[in-house]
């Protein structure tokens, strides 16, 4: 208790440093009034107290405005129920899709299937079964809604479209060719009337790409190759067209929103061939690059590169979460990152430039950083055939699980992983395709890391005392972080102080982001764990 | 973009649908290809200036995923110019095979998945870095735990393991671990598994315990591996290279 008492007036002392954030107080009056305008189903929102899109809302925040459960109670959070899910497919085994809560429904997904579940029972409403024909079962991170449809790609690069009352199909419309390895596992995003679809797929040399397609119709509205136009200047970051557009660049996390800009950020995957770069020398424009586009053309409005010329499957897909912040005394749109290849963005959204980048992890493969804040490859860490030591190891300093950030704490959270392997180049023939190497084992430690958004420095960090799986971050207005541990636990921090306050075990490691939610005046937290999913309620 | 791994870190898993290929359809459909093609397709199917990549052609990537064994590649082959290839079905089929396996080839890891030049170092420089700035001795001696080590391990198990010995399969050094309740009761063991809240040993008699992690409980663990996961921060490439050669000589 004299713990909690203390961290409750750090909470205190902490809102005071940041301007943006109201009192608790002001919070939950604010609250009350917003939500009652806000209606069942709104899209790019969390104030309604539901979680309406991927990451809750536009800005991949994942930070909820509810402020039933805080620190004090949440040693009272206790389990309402589980759901088993069945399927016999092979991406059947663990849920990673972030649940949407809609009117008291949850809807989620794994590698073509999806599922409607009574948010107050955790009974099955429908579940659908695709016809795959077969692709990538890696994983699937869920749904959008709109309206009465619900939204999802599958393996084998399908848009599927179903009515969220019955789960009987709409429609569905192809987003790619499964033949060229290219699969479908993103959540969609609802814009308007555009459902941005990203793509997946870096066993083959194959182009990269976004589109849009009609909410209603189906019907693709645009694509984005994430390459540039042959004879443009960012061509020139390639050696030619053939392997520029051969080159790789997936988009496969989702992407954020901001209305007022109408821009849609998004990452892209690695460059390919994966690991052997020699082919392809130049910075690899537009693979491991925050892209800004305009989601009503796909047309491109600026772009970032964190990760140059990529030679370790290091992406650039992480979050690009949208803040609203103070630098300098002044109010700024800002994106920030933290990237795979262990460095961290600070950058504004309105134009693509870096105010800050620095590392937040151990990383060994940088010369320096350029004016534009862009890091400098060091050749002498890209994969030879005996080997070189790169840190972060492949599995990278982040991966594709959702950070947070807390405007009420101004601290960006992310589960860090400080590693370290070896990589090889296998392939040293003069046209290497397709990966060309990969690394062998190494070494891990992984934390959850919360950084001062402006600065990127690390305010508090926990260290799992054990290596292993990561999970996605939830944080809400009354200073909780919700996370999954390195084994099998659910585990809740004081935002602030990084203090342990509740856990629960789930008898396997939380396989997707958790959620939070109200319904009938209780808030609820949800996560998923392998095949299960774990329903948690304040009573 | 890879799965992550769980645990350990092993080179990453495949993530694509692989298709089955049999060796000797394979053998046969090379031997087709030798003939008829790879004077302008390329011995390995990777194009050559005259001809596309092959690898990379839509109907070859159809027909591998849909394993239509040649069901399509035939009559393409047999109509279009430059090629009138009558192939039989059989024939067709060990083509596809063998373009299928092509393909199959450069997925996840490349022609050969081994590392090569790992004893291309300098023996002399591995073995003074050993028993000097790698300080490998004060845990370590060539005559003693490493003697016939390169009997043990190939020259790339034996690198990883110089890095990280942590890592990978096979058999880890035994890990203390220590738990001292708010009583002061102390128990030690080899530690099994651990989390914030959750300490599980296994005691000499091959039982397993389990503690909690309580208000006031101290939890201490006697990591083998420490001066490795230091190493790995000073190692240059290398050093690395130099000391698996020179350990390689240990036979």
């Amino acid at each position: 208790m004299k713990r909690l008492c203390l961290s409750s007036l750090l909470l205190a002392s902490v809102s005071l440093l940041h301007a943006q954030a109201p009192a608790a107080k002001a919070t939950k009056v604010t609250h009350a009034a917003v939500k009652a305008a806000v209606p069942s189903g709104t899209i790019g929102t969390l104030d309604g107290g539901e979680w309406t899109t991927y990451n809750g809302d536009y800005t991949g925040r994942r930070y909820s405005p509810l402020t039933k459960l805080t620190p004090l109670n949440v040693k009272n959070l206790q389990l309402a129920w589980t759901m088993r899910i069945t399927a016999n497919t092979g991406g059947a085994k663990r849920i990673s899709a972030t649940p949407l809560s809609i009117n008291g429904v949850l809807y989620f997904t794994v590698p073509s299937h999806a599922w409607a579940v009574d948010a107050r029972t955790g009974k099955q409403l429908w579940q659908f079964d695709w016809p795959s024909k077969g692709g990538e079962v890696i994983g699937n991170r869920g749904g959008a809604v709109k309206g009465d449809t619900f939204y999802f790609e599958t393996e084998d690069c399908n848009l599927v479209a179903l009515d969220i009352k019955t789960g009987k199909e709409k429609w569905h419309s192809s987003i790619g060719n499964p033949d060229q390895f290219y699969f479908g596992s993103v959540a969609p995003v609802i814009v308007g009337n555009h459902v941005m679809v990203g793509m997946s797929g870096d066993d083959f040399d194959i182009p990269g790409y976004i589109e849009a397609h009609d909410a209603t119709t189906g019907a693709r509205e645009w694509r984005f190759y994430t390459h540039p136009e042959p004879g443009t200047p960012e061509a020139k970051t390639w050696p030619n067209d053939e392997a520029m557009t051969h080159g790789g660049g997936m988009t496969w996390v989702a992407g954020t929103y901001d209305p007022e800009l109408n821009l849609y950020y998004f990452g892209t995957g690695n460059a390919q061939p994966v690991i052997a770069g020699s082919k392809r020398p130049g910075d690899n424009l537009f693979t491991g690059t925050i892209c800004a586009i305009n989601p009503d053309t796909g047309k491109l409005v600026w772009y970032f590169q964190p990760n140059p010329h990529d030679t370790h499957d290091w992406d650039a897909v992480q979050t690009p979460v949208l803040i609203d912040g103070i630098i300098d005394g002044k109010p700024r749109k800002l994106l920030v990152q933290a990237s795979r290849n262990g460095w961290y963005f600070l950058i504004d959204r309105t134009n693509g430039k870096v105010i800050k980048s620095t590392p937040f992890s151990w990383q060994n493969w940088t010369l320096g950083v350029k004016d534009n804040g862009q890091p400098i490859v060091n050749p002498e860490k890209q994969a030879k055939p005996n080997g070189v030591i790169a840190m972060p190891a492949q599995g990278g300093a982040a991966n594709w699980f959702p950070p947070s950030y807390s405007p009420k704490t101004g601290l960006f959270y992310v589960l860090a992983s400080d590693s370290a392997s070896i990589y090889y180049l296998f392939d040293t023939s003069d046209k290497p395709e397709g990966w060309a190497g990969n690394d062998r084992f190494g070494m891990q430690k992984n934390y959850v890391r919360a950084l001062d958004y402006r600065t990127g420095k690390t305010k508090w960090e926990h260290l799992w005392p054990s290596s292993g799986a990561r999970s996605g971050i939830l944080t809400t207005a009354s200073n909780l972080l919700i996370t999954g541990d390195t084994t099998s636990n659910l585990v809740a921090f004081n935002a602030a102080t990084g203090q342990i306050l509740w856990h629960a075990g789930l008898g396997g490691p939380v396989t997707n982001g958790p959620i939070t939610f109200e319904l009938d005046g209780l808030q609820y937290v949800v996560a998923a764990a392998g095949d299960t999913l774990y329903s948690f309620v304040l009573r | 973009m890879g799965l992550l791994p769980l645990g350990i870190m092993l080179t990453a898993s495949a993530q694509f649908p692989r298709s089955i290929t049999t060796p000797a359809a394979v053998d046969h459909g090379a031997k087709i290809w030798a003939k008829d093609c790879a004077s302008c397709h390329g011995a390995d199917a990777k194009g050559t200036a005259t001809a596309p990549d092959m690898i990379r052609s839509t109907m070859v990537l159809h027909d591998r995923r849909e394993n239509l064994h040649g069901k399509e590649l035939a009559p393409y082959l047999k109509t279009m110019a430059p090629h009138h290839f009558n192939y039989s079905a059989n024939d067709a089929s060990d083509l596809s095979e063998f373009l299928s396996a092509q393909v199959n080839k450069i997925l996840r890891s490349g022609y050969n998945d081994k590392p090569q030049g790992l004893t291309s170092g300098d023996l002399e420089a591995g073995k003074a870095y050993f028993n000097g700035a790698g300080g490998c001795t004060k845990c370590h001696s060539v005559t003693g735990d490493l003697a016939g080590v390169a009997k043990r391990y190939s020259a790339a198990t034996l690198q990883q393991k110089i890095v990280f010995p942590q890592g990978g399969l096979g058999k880890k050094a035994p890990i203390e671990v220590t738990v001292k309740q708010p009583s002061g009761k102390s128990t030690t063991g080899t530690l099994v598994a651990m989390d914030d809240f959750t300490v599980t040993m296994k005691h000499q008699d091959g039982s397993v315990e389990s503690l909690n992690i309580i208000p006031g409980s101290k939890v201490t663990v006697k990591n083998p591996y420490e001066e490795h996961e230091a190493l790995v921060h000073r190692l240059t490439d290398d050093d690395m290279h130099n000391l698996t050669t020179y350990l390689d000589t240990l036979q």
